[in-house]
């Protein structure tokens, strides 16, 4: 919120540095973010003295006005009716930035140049008349600042936690923390000495209006002073007219909203009730809204007249042609604003005061202190008060100082925490305190302690630290995602962290899974589920630095997949990582010769994870899926279980992105149970034999058959089986494979080779592969 | 005609002489090669005239060969000496020719990295397992009851409108804030005390501007026992600071509000960046906001399972990215989670 100081200092014994009191209300909680001044802009103004007035040569609606007052005299064109010699004026010289945003500068009418402006109460952001421009009635003389002349006025922006805000969201509010921290208290508002008029007020419905007070008077002609438009204006408020102005002084002040409704535009009683479902209500901002059960309304004999505590309604508004007034301090619940508040969404300050809680006592005492403030030129007005209802019990709230002391591990004296309570308007008893009525906040004994830190000030308890009695972990799930995502980026794969939104409608492209978990209300239509993979928010990425220029580079992420029903959501960690097929990966790179990655780096990637992670992943052909290359893909198990897929992905989802030939992992991450250590071989000291066989291959056969055949007839002397070169010509397909041997106590004979060599050509002759002549 | 040359008491002819100059000064591997062959090959000078000594009368034979096993010993040590020479001076000429422009760019082996947020998301890990914390981690799709009743925030609170929340089909929303950990750790540990406990994860806001992005990450601590009071909150969290930061960083406390912890506070550090005089980063107020914490609410202690009579703790918590951004300069939270390349490559 934005409050005036000047009008939280008035209510302290003492005046306080505006400096010093930002400091004291940000340590009592209250934040205070920005300070600044409210006449920002207006530094050059100040006070002159007309001495010469002449009509203006060719227009005759203007005149020129000179006048004297700081440097040398200024003569400036005016429209204003007023402005005569002997006046006293504020001229605005040029640089001047007025209120409502204009810098003036100098201007030409007619030919006769006018620099700057002599200002209107109006545009100085003030309201005084009579006559268009602002005759000074006040002290000074010529050549005075404005600014010196009103004195500084700085206006507080305040961070309000909804807590405080609960009591504090007025001058009297802040300064009463204020005065307690400093060992004082407020004075109290003044009592209404008016005897109450029966019969002008029903309350219908006492849990949502407990107590309601209603005033009728003549329409005050006063004008609130000066200050106290400056003050009101420091505070956010625009000046509307001098009824508004004046209850929204009091809201400002003293946190209690007050209405004022045109009195001859309602038909007594006042009936507080409950709307009847699709009454409707036009609203001082010209909305027609159709009431529900659950709305207060304010009516009379006629229909509801205001939606209570929220906002007044266009009928019974003042206007130009009020002559009396009805002015309503009222208590409202604050639940029940809330909601209506909430259900047409209008929150005005009114509305934000009841809807966090304001001080049903107050209500008399707040008139009390308009009557005052209007009385204050010497015409207090008269009227008639009718009074309905009663203010709630006070609240008792356990008081036990010692469980205080140990939860805020202080050692305050009794004396110092009743004081505190005290100042703050508690009554403090053995072991209760009797809870203000404008506290709505507090109701056991924690509040109660949180007071006292406040106030008493948390820098003075000492830090202590519990002894750590139990080793820290870390679940053995979270750790192997953090394995598998130091893996994936040590074999070349950037990180990223997507957004888990996708369009409602899912992923484009060929088979996708349906999203299962829609959000009601989505910031965006293309953002309102969430999803169920993770690759797509990779080849987005993908898409999003190509659109921008940016190299392809390898991408993953371990990430949260949302599955399960609706009702029964299921949350799945997965790994996707997406490689690019692309030679240019790092143009400079073709200097050092690298070869081009395909979809064997992807199989890589998962067999790299089955090693080093001792991950029991199996790669498996078969039950292709449409988003992957149907050529292109094996599935991935654990076991028996389907944990996801290893592929080149579908030109079709590549065309989608507009992004060139790739291939991608997607693995649901659950972590293999613990394994025992793996035994180790010990490594042979003799040398090993090598043989290679070019054999012609037939079509169709899976090399991985063709190995487990090798492997058997190899028997233990195979060490290794690595097929390292291919090529085609009449006789069909030709792939030649490095076959070594090696023994563990001896060096292999030839002979031995020959043998071993002969033996694992009789095994893949039963697979059709002969060696090519 | 000079008279025979003695070199190492080797009486030498004159071309065996002119020979030895010849293997000193040869010039290439080649050059030697041919001086061995034509010297001490099979059908060598030397090796011929060895062959002939049987054929030599007998006074002579011993002298004779003596003199031809010293000359032949002679040749192969000048010899091998000028290989070594002109191998070591080939391979000095190979390497300058091999000399190779190193201003080139390089080729680094191929390894990713991980995101600026995990790295930050790590550190705090690190941080608080080393005082004491256990890893206790909650679903993102979280039920309302945990989000915000048992966290002392009834439907119609007027708290609830600072999570601007994201709701599923009911009971369910995603999770606005880490806290509702604080009751599923309690209700997990079953009475076991003393509960020291925090979760890191991601969290959602319906919110997106360079503060607020609708997506982003918290952690948050819990320490429950029985006579945990203030102190000991203040005690710890200012051990955060020092293990997250490093040194002692200067920090101020202020009363705030969380509908969960009573008495609340939130806590400032003094700009990293400026020394507290003020910059662009701390918004020239000299201090960084950076962590809410405060003691258990009574409610929430008893939404746990624990009974607030008995036992008292505290919650910490604050922003992942927001300490990303501050470690790493980004004031634009949505750059976090953009992943731009050009970006993360930098970090």
């Amino acid at each position: 919120m934005e409050i005036a100081a000047s009008l939280i200092g008035h209510w302290l014994r003492e005046p306080m540095p505006v400096e010093a009191m930002c400091a004291r209300l940000t340590r009592l909680g209250y934040e205070v973010v920005e300070t600044r001044p409210l006449d920002a802009g207006l530094e050059p103004v100040r006070l002159v003295q007309v001495v010469d007035r002449r009509p203006h040569p060719s227009r005759s609606r203007l005149a020129i006005v000179t006048a004297i007052g700081g440097t040398e005299p200024v003569e400036v064109v005016t429209g204003a009716a007023n402005g005569l010699p002997g006046e006293r004026l504020f001229y605005a010289p040029p640089g001047t930035r007025l209120p409502d945003g204009r810098t003036l500068g100098t201007r030409e009418f007619g030919g006769v140049p006018s620099p700057g402006m002599l200002c209107s109460a109006g545009e100085l952001g003030l309201r005084a008349g009579p006559g268009d421009l602002w005759v000074w009635k006040g002290p000074g003389e010529p050549g005075d600042r404005y600014t010196d002349l009103m004195g500084a006025e700085t206006i507080l922006v305040i961070e309000m936690t909804p807590n405080l805000a609960q009591f504090a969201q007025s001058a009297r509010g802040l300064a009463r923390d204020l005065a307690a921290e400093a060992g004082g208290r407020l004075p109290c508002l003044p009592a209404l000495q008016t005897p109450t008029v029966p019969g002008r007020v029903v309350l219908r419905a006492p849990d949502r209006c407990p107590a309601y007070a209603l005033y009728e008077m003549a329409l005050p002609d006063t004008d609130l002073p000066i200050r106290l438009q400056r003050q009101l204006r420091a505070s956010g408020f625009r000046l509307v007219n001098p009824m508004v102005d004046w209850t929204n002084y009091i809201l400002v002040d003293t946190g209690q909203p007050l209405h004022a409704f045109d009195a001859e535009r309602v038909r007594l009683p006042i009936v507080v009730r409950m709307a009847a479902d699709g009454e409707s209500l036009v609203t001082l901002d010209g909305q027609t809204l159709t009431l529900q059960a659950d709305d207060l309304v304010i009516a009379d004999q006629n229909g509801p007249l205001a939606l209570a505590g929220v906002m007044g309604g266009r009928d019974s508004a003042i206007d130009e042609g009020t002559r009396r007034v009805l002015v309503e301090s009222a208590h409202f619940t604050a639940p029940g604003i809330y909601r209506t508040a909430r259900r047409y969404n209008l929150r005005t300050d009114a509305a934000e005061r009841f809807l966090r809680g304001t001080d049903p006592e107050a209500l008399l005492p707040v008139l009390g202190h308009l009557l005052t403030l209007l009385g204050e030129d010497g015409r207090p007005p008269t009227g008639v008060l009718a009074f309905a209802g009663e203010a709630p019990e006070r609240r008792r709230a356990a008081y036990r100082r010692d469980q205080i002391r140990n939860l805020m591990s202080a050692s305050w004296t009794d004396a110092e925490m009743d004081g505190v309570l005290e100042r703050l308007g508690f009554v403090v008893a053995e072991d209760e305190a009797v809870v203000p009525s404008f506290r709505p906040d507090v109701s056991e004994t924690v509040d109660l302690a949180e007071e006292l830190g406040r106030i008493l000030s948390l820098d003075g308890i000492p830090d202590r630290v519990p002894p750590v009695t139990t080793p820290a972990v870390r679940d053995p799930a979270h750790r192997f995602r953090e394995r598998v995502r130091d893996l994936v980026a040590a074999a070349g794969y950037t990180e990223i962290l997507s957004r888990v939104f996708v369009d409602a409608g899912g992923v484009p492209g060929p088979d996708r899974p349906p999203v299962v978990h829609r959000l009601v209300n989505p910031l965006r239509e293309e953002e309102a589920a969430l999803r169920t993979e993770l690759w797509p928010s990779l080849l987005e990425t993908l898409a999003f630095n190509r659109d921008r220029g940016v190299d392809l580079a390898p991408l993953f992420e371990v990430g949260v997949v949302y599955r399960g029903t609706p009702d029964a959501p299921v949350e799945e960690w997965e790994l996707a990582a997406v490689l690019p097929f692309l030679e240019d990966l790092n143009l400079h790179l073709h200097l050092h010769r690298r070869g081009t990655p395909d979809v064997y780096a992807l199989t890589g990637l998962v067999d790299l994870l089955a090693e080093r992670l001792h991950w029991d992943l199996r790669r498996v052909s078969g039950d292709p899926v449409a988003f992957l290359h149907p050529g292109r893909q094996q599935k991935v198990l654990d076991g028996g279980l389907l944990l996801g897929r290893v592929g080149e992905i579908h030109p079709d989802v590549l065309q989608g992105y507009r992004l060139p030939p790739a291939g991608l992992v997607s693995l649901v991450i659950r972590p293999p149970a613990a394994r025992p250590a793996p035994s180790v071989i010990r490594p042979s000291r003799y040398p090993p034999l090598t043989r290679d066989l070019s054999v012609v291959w037939p079509d169709g056969l899976l090399f991985e058959e063709a190995r487990r055949a090798i492997e058997e007839a190899g028997s233990s002397m195979l060490e290794s089986c690595v097929p390292y070169d291919r090529f085609s010509g009449s006789f069909g397909q030709s792939l030649t494979i490095r076959l070594r041997f090696r023994a563990p106590e001896r060096t292999l004979t030839e002979d031995e080779g020959d043998r071993l060599v002969q033996a694992i050509l009789v095994a893949l002759k039963r697979h059709g592969v002969v060696l090519r002549e | 005609m000079t008279g025979p040359e003695e070199l190492h008491g080797v009486t030498l002819l004159a071309e065996e002489a002119a020979a030895l100059a010849a293997m000193a000064d040869a010039s290439s591997v080649a050059e030697l090669e041919r001086l061995r062959v034509e010297w001490l090959g099979r059908r060598g000078r030397v090796t011929e005239q060895l062959r002939a000594v049987g054929t030599l009368p007998a006074d002579q034979r011993r002298t004779a060969g003596q003199r031809l096993n010293a000359l032949r010993a002679l040749m192969e040590k000048r010899l091998d000496a000028r290989l070594a020479e002109c191998a070591r001076r080939d391979l000095e000429q190979r390497l300058i020719e091999e000399r190779l422009d190193l201003t080139l760019p390089s080729a680094p082996p191929a390894v990713g990295r991980l995101h600026p947020v995990t790295r930050t998301r790590r550190r705090l890990e690190d941080a608080m397992v080393r005082l004491g914390f256990s890893l206790f981690e909650g679903p993102q799709v979280e039920d309302e009851w945990h989000n915000f009743e048992a966290l002392n925030m009834p439907a119609e609170h007027p708290a609830r409108e600072m999570h601007d929340t994201f709701y599923l089909p009911p009971p369910y929303l995603l999770r606005t804030h880490t806290s509702p950990f604080q009751v599923r750790s309690m209700k997990a540990a079953q009475g076991r005390l003393p509960l020291r406990v925090f979760t890191i994860g991601t969290t959602f806001r319906r919110d997106d501007d360079p503060t607020h992005a609708p997506q982003f990450m918290q952690m948050e601590g819990l320490l429950l026992d029985v006579g945990i009071g203030l102190g000991h909150l203040k005690g710890v969290v200012r051990q955060v600071f020092k293990e997250v930061f490093g040194g002692d960083p200067v920090l101020r406390i202020r009363p705030s509000f969380f509908p969960f912890t009573e008495p609340s506070v939130e806590w400032d550090m003094q700009c990293t960046l400026c020394g507290g005089s003020g910059c662009r980063v701390c918004q020239n107020t000299g201090f960084l906001e950076l962590l809410g914490s405060g003691m258990v609410h009574p409610h929430v202690i008893r939404a746990g399972g624990y009974d607030p009579e008995l036992v008292s703790g505290f919650a910490f918590g604050w922003g992942v990215d927001r300490l990303a951004m501050l470690a790493y300069g980004i004031d634009d939270i949505r750059l976090l989670y953009q992943n731009d390349l050009r970006l993360l490559n930098q970090l």
